[in-house]
């Protein structure tokens, strides 16, 4: 699911993308704006909140499934998350169907992210044009509203680096080290990846499989999961997909004030990485789950801080 | 303290006091092809507004103008935010008092300007349309006050009395529901378009 933007409209419309399928070689590759593995059956509820290093807000994000089918929050019903000094309503429809982000000031660094459901029927139609504290049609509040969720951020990954940070060959291998923290979090790592001949760009994300996923400061990672050859039947890269896509996506338009193309996971295009010069942005993600008000409800919930660093590939 | 309005037709009554030149009148009706712009994230569709104006030639090149106008119902697009579906549409009526300056091109054709103030009363709808399960509803409220109007057009006669004339018009109305809501959600309309009409001289 989910996450972040803020303002930026621009991102909030691009977010709202229709499936395609792009076959790449050997790898078929399916990018669409489904959340995976909502169970078919009964209410799923998927949170998540990140905070990317240096950057002030917190990336949230929420959907909610009856049944595997979005469950669109109307009526003035919104989703309110806030620390002890802020709070921010999510009222903007994010990539995934049903999906709602803000991005939450968090100036103080504060580790709690609290999720409440509201019904601000005002402040939900704020961005209309009319005077709606005057003309307010309200059905009035809906089951949803009062439930909640907390997210407790994990500490943000510190002294992150690699052994190695120019690549000639997708055969090799670095060892990506951090100040461990010991405090059973668990760990992720992901690229976001630009290719180039000069004149076309291939442009993907890929989650990178750690043997030890532990917060014990060190992982090695080989490069083939992060530069592949599109003429291989030997695939192992595992491309950036769900939430772990649009929290980086959105991380790239924040880190770049906007600049990144926002469809910077879909230009898979045919040059192929393995033949050209590509700059890889990696970044790793501390992650602690969260957990809803009540033990009942069934869903996903994290929160997760990351930190980024960059490496080069020439194959010449 | 007298309001625009009140001033102009302080004016208007002077002028008329004074008139020298009381041979010659005109009244005209146009349709004003318009599309309603708030400057938000409004985007209204097409409306007719129907405007009858009485025109006194204070001198053979400038007339005195009242007139009334009134629209029909004039809907914007259909929006869908994170609440639900609404669309809103707008009535607007009222009156202008002004001026109409006028060069004559030639025997059958001249050139106009049209400056008015504007009194106008407008009544905004609102109906939402939330999730299967939840009521649909229509809420309304009416905004009163002033505004301007500015027009240039040409206008044919096609005999003494009979005429046609064209003008590209813009209607400000100013300050939608101050004093009802709150000061940042009060707001303008403008009405930009162009009137076919015609006009009856005696």
């Amino acid at each position: 699911m989910v996450l972040i933007s803020n303002k930026n409209l621009r991102i909030a419309a691009t977010l709202v993308s229709t499936s395609i399928l792009l076959l790449l070689g050997a790898c078929d590759i399916e990018i669409n704006n489904n959340i995976p593995d909502v169970p078919p059956e009964g209410r799923f509820i998927v949170v998540g909140a990140n905070q990317h290093k240096d950057i002030t807000d917190v990336q949230v994000g929420i959907a909610i499934f009856d049944d595997a089918d979005p469950v669109n929050l109307v009526g003035g019903d919104v989703v309110q998350a806030s620390t002890s000094n802020d709070s921010i309503l999510l009222l903007e429809s994010g990539f995934y169907r049903g999906s709602y982000v803000a991005s939450l000031p968090n100036t103080s660094n504060f580790d709690q992210v609290n999720f409440l459901m509201v019904h601000e029927p005002l402040l939900a139609r704020q961005d209309r044009w009319y005077p709606v504290d005057l003309l307010n049609i309200d059905p009035g509040a809906g089951e949803l509203v009062g439930a909640s969720a907390d997210i407790n951020l994990p500490p943000v990954p510190l002294n992150m680096s690699a052994s190695i940070t120019n690549f000639s060959s997708i055969n090799d291998s670095f060892v990506l080290t951090w100040a461990a923290e010991g405090t059973g979090d668990t760990m992720r790592v992901r690229s976001a990846v630009n290719c180039t001949n000069g004149t076309a760009n291939n442009t993907y994300g890929t989650e990178i499989n750690i043997v030890d996923d532990s917060d014990d400061g060190s992982e090695n990672v080989d490069l083939n999961q992060i530069i592949y050859d599109i003429n291989s039947d030997d695939q192992i890269i595992k491309f950036l997909l769900a939430e772990a896509r649009a929290i980086l996506q959105e991380l790239l338009i924040k880190l770049s004030n906007g600049a990144a193309d926002d469809e910077f996971f879909a230009n898979l295009v045919f040059i192929n990485p393995i033949e050209n010069s590509c700059e890889i942005r990696l970044f790793l993600f501390r992650h602690r789950d969260g957990s809803f008000d009540s033990t009942s409800t069934n869903g996903r919930i994290f929160g997760s801080r990351s930190a980024d660093i960059t490496l080069f590939y020439n194959p010449n | 303290m007298l309001k625009p309005l009140n001033i102009t037709i302080f004016l208007f009554s002077i002028l008329l006091a004074n008139s020298s030149h009381s041979n010659s009148m005109l009244v005209d009706g146009n349709v004003f092809y318009t599309v309603p712009e708030t400057g938000g994230t409004d985007d209204f569709h097409t409306g007719k507004i129907l405007g009858f104006n009485y025109n006194y030639y204070y001198k053979p090149w400038l007339a005195l103008t009242a007139g009334i106008f009134f629209s029909e119902e004039i809907y914007d697009e259909i929006q869908t935010d994170i609440v639900g579906t609404f669309q809103a549409s707008i009535e607007t009526r009222g009156l202008t008092l002004g001026i109409r300056p006028e060069y004559h091109l030639s025997e059958k054709n001249k050139i106009y300007a049209r400056l008015d103030i504007v009194s106008y009363k407008t009544k905004l709808i609102v109906d939402e349309y939330f999730e299967p399960g939840l009521p649909t509803g229509s809420s309304n409220d009416t905004a009163s006050g002033n505004g301007y109007s500015l027009g240039l057009g040409w206008q044919h006669s096609f005999t003494k009395k009979i005429s046609f004339q064209l003008e590209l018009k813009n209607q400000k109305q100013l300050d939608l529901f101050d004093g009802k809501t709150n000061a940042d959600r009060v707001f303008d309309f403008s009405y930009t378009g162009f009137s076919i009409g015609l006009g009856y001289a005696f």
